[in-house]
């Protein structure tokens, strides 16, 4: 009889324990698969509950209709003129419109006047033009230099030097020429490269390495493109100082871009000082473009110090240019935030065109022409590429004539 | 080709000193970015 009794009671124990363990599981499967049980949501006035938080924590689906469907009537949500009506509480719209255009009286623990601009609403249009028509656009107009770069080797072929190699060497450039030529293109080349990938690793690099590279990368390729500037601004001082004397236009240069430079004839060699027509047009664009990169990455490299558009804006409209092309008038006033969202705009826009420029620049200067690295690589070139492609300067140098300039 | 190397060991000096520099000026994102109040070092 005993026996029996304790047996019982084991085996309801048993029972017991069973149901113990298998209710949380069944009751989780429930969770994730069934809806959340009906919800009083009178308490926040038809707004989310505590109740809601928690069962999307457990994976439940909850019906959000409460919410889809609000549409502040009272049949639905709970009248408004209650504490806690239909928007969970006073909207207080003169606040939020106060955070929006900066006049809200805060006190953050950063005193600095860009950290009160808690809403700014230029952010979304500014990133949805950097991961659009920025990237598109700039690496478009790369790609296709590149591309008419090979369709003009393929047609043209390497530009030899016509009269064949003399074996005598001329001085083009003095080393103090070209350090400052390679300390700012150097620089260049890698800010240019750390640029891109700034831009394009988030659609370029993560999908083939991964987030964990690409994190450890942006850190160092953000530091080395944030101190490469400034060798590259030296540089660019450097070799403005140098040459900007000897890329004053003339008439020679006239003569040259009549006949495109000879680039495209073979036999063609029009006359040109130390620079030619073309090296003008790169030497200033170099200048042009270095000296506005320079300054929007100086406004990026210390952030709110250095606004730039606001006033730009201003000048550009007193001048009276919205007006003549038959625009709106730019705006005057901008917070500082949109002062640094235009300024990397800018300083990108920028570097696209630089970059093409550069691709012609570099691809000239080496594989495009024979004879052409020798001058910036190791100072000298030959006689016969000197008298071909910068007589005047030839006759200037050594006191012989160049004869050999047949369009002059 | 002895000056161009040395321009690319130029480079990296400058940027090193750059970066140095900057930072005891107190130009280093850290401190720039950050009120006194809030500065943890």
């Amino acid at each position: 009889m005993i026996a029996k009794s304790i047996s019982k009671t084991v085996s309801t124990a048993l029972v017991f324990l069973l149901l113990n363990m298998v209710s949380p599981v069944l009751a989780q499967e429930d969770n994730s698969t069934g809806l959340a049980a009906a919800i009083d949501r009178s308490a926040t006035g038809g707004a989310q509950t505590l109740e809601d938080v928690l069962a999307r924590q457990a994976n439940a689906k909850v019906d959000s209709s409460f919410r889809s469907q609000n549409d502040g009537s009272d049949a639905v949500g709970a009248v408004t003129t209650n504490q806690l009506g239909t928007l969970g509480g006073a909207s207080d719209p003169e606040l939020w419109r106060a955070l929006r255009y900066g006049s809200a009286d805060m006190t953050l623990s950063t005193r600095t006047p860009e950290s009160l601009e808690i809403i700014q609403d230029t952010g979304m249009a500014w990133l949805a033009f950097r991961a659009g028509p920025l990237r598109e656009y700039g690496g478009s107009a790369l790609l296709g230099v590149t591309a008419l770069l090979v369709l003009f080797y393929l047609v043209r072929g390497r530009i030899m030097i016509d009269s064949g190699l003399s074996g005598q060497k001329i001085t083009r450039f003095k080393a103090v020429e070209r350090f400052g030529h390679w300390l700012m293109a150097g620089a260049f080349v890698i800010l240019g490269l750390t640029g891109l990938l700034q831009l394009f690793g988030r659609v370029a690099l993560i999908p083939l390495l991964g987030h964990e590279f690409y994190a450890s990368y942006a850190t160092i390729g953000k530091w080395i493109h944030n101190n490469f500037a400034w060798p590259f601004m030296i540089g660019l001082v450097w070799i403005t100082v140098c040459w900007i004397a000897h890329n004053i236009p003339n008439r020679d240069d006239l003569k040259w871009l009549m006949v495109g430079g000879g680039l495209f004839t073979k036999g063609v060699h029009p006359p040109a000082r130390k620079f030619n027509a073309g090296q003008k047009l790169i030497f200033w664009a170099v200048v042009v473009l270095g000296l506005s990169i320079s300054v929007s990455g100086l406004s990026l490299l210390f952030p709110y110090k250095l606004e730039l558009f606001a006033s730009s804006f201003a000048h550009i409209n007193s001048l009276g240019l919205p007006w003549l092309l038959g625009v709106d008038p730019l705006p005057e006033q901008l917070t500082h935030h949109a002062e640094m969202q235009l300024a990397q705009v800018w300083h990108t826009i920028i570097a696209f065109v630089f970059m093409a420029i550069a691709l012609a620049h570099i691809y000239i200067g080496s594989v495009g022409m024979q004879g052409a690295f020798e001058a910036m690589g190791e100072g000298e070139v030959d006689e016969n590429w000197a008298k071909e492609h910068h007589s005047i300067w030839y006759t200037d140098v050594t006191g012989k004539p160049a004869d050999h300039h047949p369009n002059e | 080709m002895k000056t161009m190397y040395l321009a690319f060991i130029a480079i990296v000096v400058l940027s090193f000193a750059a970066q140095f520099t900057l930072g005891q000026m107190g130009q280093t994102t850290a401190a720039a970015a950050a009120g006194p109040s809030v500065r943890l070092d």
